[in-house]
């Protein structure tokens, strides 16, 4: 008879490959599991009699740097069975920060934050050992934010660097790949990510080869320039010889519905080429951003206080509205959910809060800008159905939050709804809609980021590998988080184990920190 | 580091339903000692364009015998298997009591050369032969019910007493601990179809004691189909243990269409907590030996009393009105009529015109003239049902065929294709007719079948498992072999590696044989 620490019995395992369930118990003994099969005595046993034990899900695609110290219990998160999240998505990461860099944020990337919190690391390391100081509930793999690389050599300057500028981004880039970042991230329609272009993202890129690191893309475009922007990833991908990974994958605005099917072959040829390009998706028809990303480029140039400066006048206004983005086409389709200094307009969108104001909604949007200093968040329903679900059932692809781990009392106003209900939703109501297979949800969770990341101990039930195990009920588990009501956990997740210690136990919150940053070792 | 081989510029499809992702390999000492970034080796394979997957696993072979005449396994390894599963349909080489091997002695000699020899007893001592005589693939040996049941009731058609029935269970569990992988049955085939469902779930309930498995060749494939699923659905929810059941099919014209019943007959009794999953092969013929189509009463005495049979004509009148086959004689194959070699390759409408006789009198002279042994292939199944199986997220790739070779003893047989081409079958036309998406048949035929026996180290690409691993190409891989023409080994599959050596390198066998007998621990 085999002997651990904690068994988990009875229970069906999905072991995160892809494969059915099969009746198996699971002994772990410190962070490991040590056993799987039968006869199997524990110190603790855990019963799991008519519930699924998966891996714990691996969220590829977060932005909890921030939260996480704000919050580290991580709860919107483990509610949903994640127990790895990796962050720095979208070009925006913690570190590297340097002295400009961390007045700017103390400045202007406040609307999170209490008013005594501060940036206070440099380097990767520094900010890894804040992380572990504070403690974490959950394990997180950080990435390497593109436009943070940038912001510390050129601020938000909208011009290609120099030299010298190039070679100090590359030297930023990898001193953080030394110190463990799992790739690079870019958020190509962000301040200043934006302003790079295809060859800087190339240069930068080629230096991720050598540690075998991944590129994560937010494209350049997700609704009339998607093709342009998948091509350009995939350029990338091809000319650094790195594997992509495109972010929340989508197609954006009405006018190009349907077209995932074009996106997706784009995808799949370039695989057949011998690209290593794959994305991941949240299971939701609505998007989420900061009010400020609508605006152009040009608006952006030299940062937030430029911008505010600008949008204060009549005269870039009308600019704006001479050629505006493809977004503003409906208003009604945009939702404020975040506005500190303006409850009142949260759950509002922008057609309904102009008209309150009897404003234009540009007027309306500018100045609501204004006032909360550039920081407000908006829910964009630009996103069909049928697109998510053909992105869905395509046997590529991954699940990605693209949410932030946040609780009700950590963050004030509502957010959207996937950063709750990303994980149970797809395999609660996306499975039992028969979109794609429970085992194969399971599989987008668990082993295909790991896969992805370069995670060779993590992602599957199989001994040997980190006890970081979710165990959850397939005819429970559900998303209770809405648009209107986000702040709502998840049902169903019976479980979470995060390097072999309980942080949900018998559906409940235990108040314990076992996470730890993973950081990428060359093999 | 040194490796023994390095495999570089490969795209690793790794077991799991994941899709490719590039890696190197690097295989030192039987283990796969890296994968990431690998340079130096004393053997480098570059397999730029080329697929790198686990070896594959046959989790439904009948290799029994044939490994032992030809421990080459040209086939099979050709196609890229790595590990072959044996003992299944309820005849497995061991155990073997006196009176089994004098039987075998007598009545299996057409499947051998003339001087083999039946020397084995225990599962242990099949075993300790494989290991000596060597191996090209592994082998991982379940125990046959039907095997079992003649070493303690010979060819009875009957219940067994208690008696008889402790003593299949202590002979099932004897071999559990020598290291079987599970229990087969093969409930058209006697002795084993004699076995009733009480008798099978009393003796799977031994098999559950080790956590294995319960592999069936069911009842009824054809018009009982869904009673026979319900049966191995029942043994294994009634004994507590996994069910595996074997060639998924769905038989004979009245019954195409049906597997959309069995299949959800298998969702309903996993979702009632039933461990069930199957294997298939990909083709719409079976392979059975002649005498299958006869009624069961007329097997019940085993080959001497069915030869006496097939010599008096009242009795010949008797088999032909009770023989219950839907197959038109021109849809049944004879692949190997061993005395009259005139007749492989011809279906029985041929062999009658042949003859000049009624085609179930040809049908009765050549069982006669071939000692009862005629294998033969039935084009019984219909191409929706092969590809709705396929798709099910419950099947795996299994042969149901052995590993020969086209000389020797085999040189003029006509096999089913499938001993030649299942597994290039599938990652290679049904990939490209979009049945399976391609690391989705990767992961049928080695991740899943892994997972279901309970292989801890084989099975998918990982760090510091065993390095069973073939490499193909994938815009070239193909099953050469067809049903008129079907000893010919399968293209594009340029490397295969067992145990950490090559057994196929540059598309040729090197001769080597690392594989191992595969004991359940």
């Amino acid at each position: 008879m085999q002997s651990a620490e904690i068994v988990i019995k009875n229970g069906r395992v999905l072991d995160g490959s892809g494969n059915p369930w099969f009746y198996g118990d699971i002994g772990v003994t410190g962070d490991t599991i040590t056993y799987i099969g039968k006869e199997v005595k524990g110190e603790t046993t855990i019963n799991a009699d008519g519930l699924m034990i998966a891996p714990g899900f691996i969220d590829i695609h977060s932005h909890s740097d921030l939260p996480l110290l704000i919050d580290p219990r991580g709860m919107s998160k483990i509610t949903q069975g994640v127990t790895t999240e990796v962050i720095g998505n979208c070009g925006t990461s913690a570190a590297p920060m340097n002295k400009r860099l961390q007045d700017y944020r103390n400045k202007y990337a406040r609307s999170q934050t209490s008013e005594d919190f501060v940036y206070d690391w440099t380097d990767l390391d520094s900010y890894i050992k804040r992380v572990e100081e504070q403690g974490v509930a959950l394990n997180i793999a950080p990435l390497t934010g593109h436009g943070t690389i940038r912001q510390n050599v050129m601020l938000d300057d909208n011009r290609p660097p120099s030299d010298s500028e190039l070679k100090q981004m590359k030297e930023l880039l990898r001193d953080n790949l030394k110190k463990g970042s799992w790739g690079m991230s870019t958020g190509l329609i962000y301040t200043p990510s934006q302003y790079a272009d295809t060859w800087e993202l190339i240069e930068l890129s080629k230096q991720l080869k050598p540690f075998d690191a991944l590129y994560a893309s937010h494209i350049r475009g997700e609704g009339a320039t998607v093709i342009p922007a998948i091509k350009e990833a995939i350029e990338i991908g091809e000319k650094a010889e790195v594997r992509v990974q495109i972010s929340h994958f989508k197609v954006c605005g009405a006018k190009n519905w349907g077209i995932s099917d074009k996106t997706l072959q784009l995808v799949i040829d370039a695989r057949n080429r011998g690209i290593d390009v794959d994305f991941d998706q949240y299971p939701y028809t609505a998007s989420s951003t900061g009010l400020a990303a609508l605006l152009p480029p040009w608006v952006h140039e030299g940062g937030m206080d430029k911008l505010l400066e600008r949008i204060k006048s009549k005269e870039i206004r009308d600019r704006i509205r001479a050629d505006p983005v493809e977004e503003m086409d409906d208003w009604s389709r945009l939702m404020v959910v975040h506005a500190r200094n303006n409850p009142e307009y949260e759950g509002l969108n922008l057609q309904e809060m102009a008209e309150k104001q009897q404003k234009t909604p540009l007027d309306a949007m500018c100045d609501l800008l204004l006032e909360e200093n550039g920081q407000v968040i908006i829910v964009l329903f630009e996103i069909n159905e049928a697109d998510v679900r053909r992105i869905m059932s395509n046997h590529l692809g991954m699940v990605g939050s693209d949410g932030r781990a946040v609780s009700p009392e950590s963050i004030p106003g509502k957010v959207h709804p996937r950063y709750y209900g990303t994980f149970t939703r797809a395999l609660g109501y996306y499975v039992r809609e028969g979109v794609l297979p429970l085992q194969h949800a399971v599989r987008r969770m668990t082993s295909a980021p790991a896969r992805r990341l370069g995670l060779q101990d993590r992602g599957l039930i199989r001994e040997g590998y980190k006890a970081d195990i979710t165990v959850f009920d397939p005819v429970k588990i559900v998303d209770k988080a809405t648009f209107t009501e986000p702040h709502q956990y998840s049902e169903g997740i019976m479980y979470v184990l995060v390097n072999g210690v309980p942080i949900i136990e018998k559906g409940a919150y235990t108040d314990k920190y076992p996470g730890r940053v993973l950081r990428k070792t060359l093999s | 580091m040194g490796y023994d081989i390095v495999i570089k510029n490969g795209r690793v499809l790794d077991g799991t339903g994941n899709p490719w992702f590039y890696a190197d390999i690097g295989v030192k000492e039987g283990k796969i000692a890296e994968l990431g970034k690998v340079d130096d080796g004393e053997k480098v394979i570059d397999a730029s364009g080329h697929i790198v997957a686990p070896g594959f696993i046959d989790i439904h072979s009948h290799s029994d015998l044939p490994i032992l005449i030809d421990p080459m396994a040209q086939s099979k390894v050709r196609q890229g298997v790595t590990t072959e599963v044996i003992g299944q349909c309820g005849n497995s080489a061991a155990p073997m009591n006196t009176w089994v091997k004098e039987y075998r002695n007598k009545y299996n000699r057409n499947r051998v050369p003339d001087d083999f020899e039946f020397n084995w007893s225990s599962m242990k001592s099949y075993m300790e032969r494989i290991d000596r005589q060597g191996s090209a693939v592994n082998i991982a040996p379940v125990v046959g019910h039907g095997t079992v049941r003649m070493n303690i009731m010979g060819y009875e058609n009957r219940e067994p007493s208690n008696s008889e029935l402790d003593d299949m269970r202590n002979l099932v569990r004897e071999t559990m601990k020598e290291g079987a992988w599970g229990m087969s049955t093969g409930l058209i085939y006697p002795p084993s179809v004699y076995g009733k469902q009480p008798e099978i779930t009393e003796l799977a309930k031994v098999v559950s004691e080790f956590d294995s498995i319960y592999f069936s060749h069911i009842r009824g494939e054809g018009d009982t189909l869904l009673d026979a699923v319900t049966e191995a659905c029942e043994i294994g929810r009634d004994s507590g243990t996994r069910v595996q059941i074997a060639h998924f099919k769905a038989s004979g014209r009245n019954n195409w269409g049906r597997t959309k019943e069995s299949l959800a007959l298998v969702k309903k009794y996993r979702d009632e907590g039933v461990e069930v999953t199957f294997d298939q092969y990909p083709y719409i013929a079976s392979s059975t030996g002649l005498a299958a189509l006869l009624p069961h009463w007329s097997q019940e005495g085993g080959a001497s009393k069915l030869l006496e049979y097939l010599g008096d004509p009242t009795m010949r009148k008797k088999m032909a009105e009770d023989m219950r086959s839907s197959y038109h004689w021109d849809e049944i194959l004879v692949t190997n009529a061993k005395h009259h070699p005139q007749y492989n390759g011809k279906n029985l409408q041929q062999v009658a015109e042949m003859m000049g006789k009624e085609p179930i009198t040809a049908y009765f002279d050549l069982l006669e003239m071939e000692n009862t042994q005629v294998p033969s292939v039935m084009f019984g199944m219909n191409e929706d049902d092969v590809r709705r199986v396929m798709q099910s997220p419950y099947m795996m790739v299994g042969s149901d065929g052995s590993a020969i070779a086209p000389s020797g003893i085999w040189a003029n047989n006509v096999p089913h294709p499938r001993l030649y081409g299942t597994f290039p079958r599938v990652i290679g036309y049904y990939v490209r007719e979009g049945v399976l998406t391609l690391q989705e048949a990767v992961r049928k035929m080695t991740g899943a079948p892994a997972q279901k026996l309970g292989f801890k180290d084989r099975g998918l690409i990982k760090k510091g498992l065993k390095a069973d691993i073939t490499v193909f190409d994938p815009e070239k891989v193909e099953d050469v072999a067809t049903f008129t023409d079907p000893q010919r080994y399968a293209a594009g599959i340029p490397y295969v590696i067992v145990n950490g050596e090559l057994v196929i390198e540059k598309n040729d066998h090197t001769g080597k044989l690392p594989g191992m007998a595969l004991r359940k621990k």
